[in-house]
């Protein structure tokens, strides 16, 4: 810190009412709150009958960044209004009903390639798919089967199990119209043929 | 050639089900649901997203809950 002077200014106002307009009028503003101390308290505390905050945000795009670096962070969202929820993406989607579950059963041979279900991203669509499942649907048990999604043929996971699985993808893959979006398993021990049932499943977005 | 009913809503993204039971024949029984139209489709398909894709058999269910479903609902909400 520089060497400064102590500065401390008190705003102490008593009144009936009291009203603090501050209108900026410019082409540029920039009112920065910027603290730099080993301890801050920024405390906005209200405690009225009636209180309206308006937050109105009118922009081609915004970004509402909020960064936390702490070890330990408390952060409480408490709405005690039932018109007021928050949703993380998967299941905003599937409240606005753009959710999209793909699943099917097929048969495969040990040893080789099968595809339980495949899909072709819509047009003007964007894919998120969040998770994927795989099972061996036969009575015999064998080594292992192998499930992999790949997207226009290039595989993005790649995971395996004695019998099947389900995984939740928290990094969302994205599938672009008119990609095909491919669950393939493999099963290894043995001979002959193998039922197997998969799905996946995320949500669609207007491209 | 034209398409199905089934297959605008499959290349439209108008469903939130799709349900493949893929046959030894290489084709597939597809069923949709969902989606804005709430229709359920049932498709026997050839080459399912293939050059060739051929719809060989197509079925429109009946919308919404079967009639003695809806009875039951009716019934529901009657005051004892």
């Amino acid at each position: 810190m520089g060497d400064y002077p102590d500065w401390t200014r008190l705003f102490q106002l008593a009144g009936t009412d009291i009203t603090i307009p501050i209108n900026i009028e410019a082409s540029d503003v920039t009112l920065p709150v910027s603290i730099d101390a080993a301890t801050a308290l920024v405390k906005v505390e209200i405690a009225v009958v009636s209180a309206i905050i308006p937050i109105r945000i009118t922009a081609s795009t915004v970004t509402l960044d909020v960064n936390i670096e702490s070890q330990d962070a408390n952060i409480a969202f408490t709405f005690a209004d039932q018109s007021v929820a928050v949703f993380d993406a998967a299941k905003w989607f599937a409240h606005e009903a753009d959710q999209v579950f793909v699943s099917g059963t097929t048969t495969g041979t040990i040893g080789g390639t099968a595809a339980p279900c495949t899909r072709t991203v819509p047009a003007g669509k964007v894919f998120y798919i969040c998770g994927f499942s795989y099972v061996n649907r036969e009575g015999t048990v064998r080594n292992a089967i192998e499930a992999y999604i790949a997207i226009a043929g290039t595989t993005a996971i790649f995971t395996g199990s004695s019998r099947g699985a389900a995984v939740i993808i928290d990094v969302p893959l994205r599938a672009t119209a008119g990609q095909v979006v491919t669950l393939t398993t493999e099963v290894y021990g043995g001979a002959g043929v193998y039922p197997v049932g998969g799905a996946f499943w995320g949500w669609d977005e207007e491209d | 050639m034209p398409l199905t009913p089934g297959q605008r809503r499959l290349y439209s993204g108008d469903y939130n089900y799709l349900s493949q039971k893929w046959q030894p024949d290489g084709t597939v029984a597809v069923q949709i649901s969902g989606g804005k139209s709430g229709q359920v489709h049932i498709m026997h398909v050839r080459d399912l997203w293939g050059e060739h894709e051929q719809v060989l058999t197509e079925v429109r269910l009946p919308e919404g809950p079967s009639p003695h479903i809806l009875a039951r609902f009716d019934e529901a909400k009657k005051e004892l």
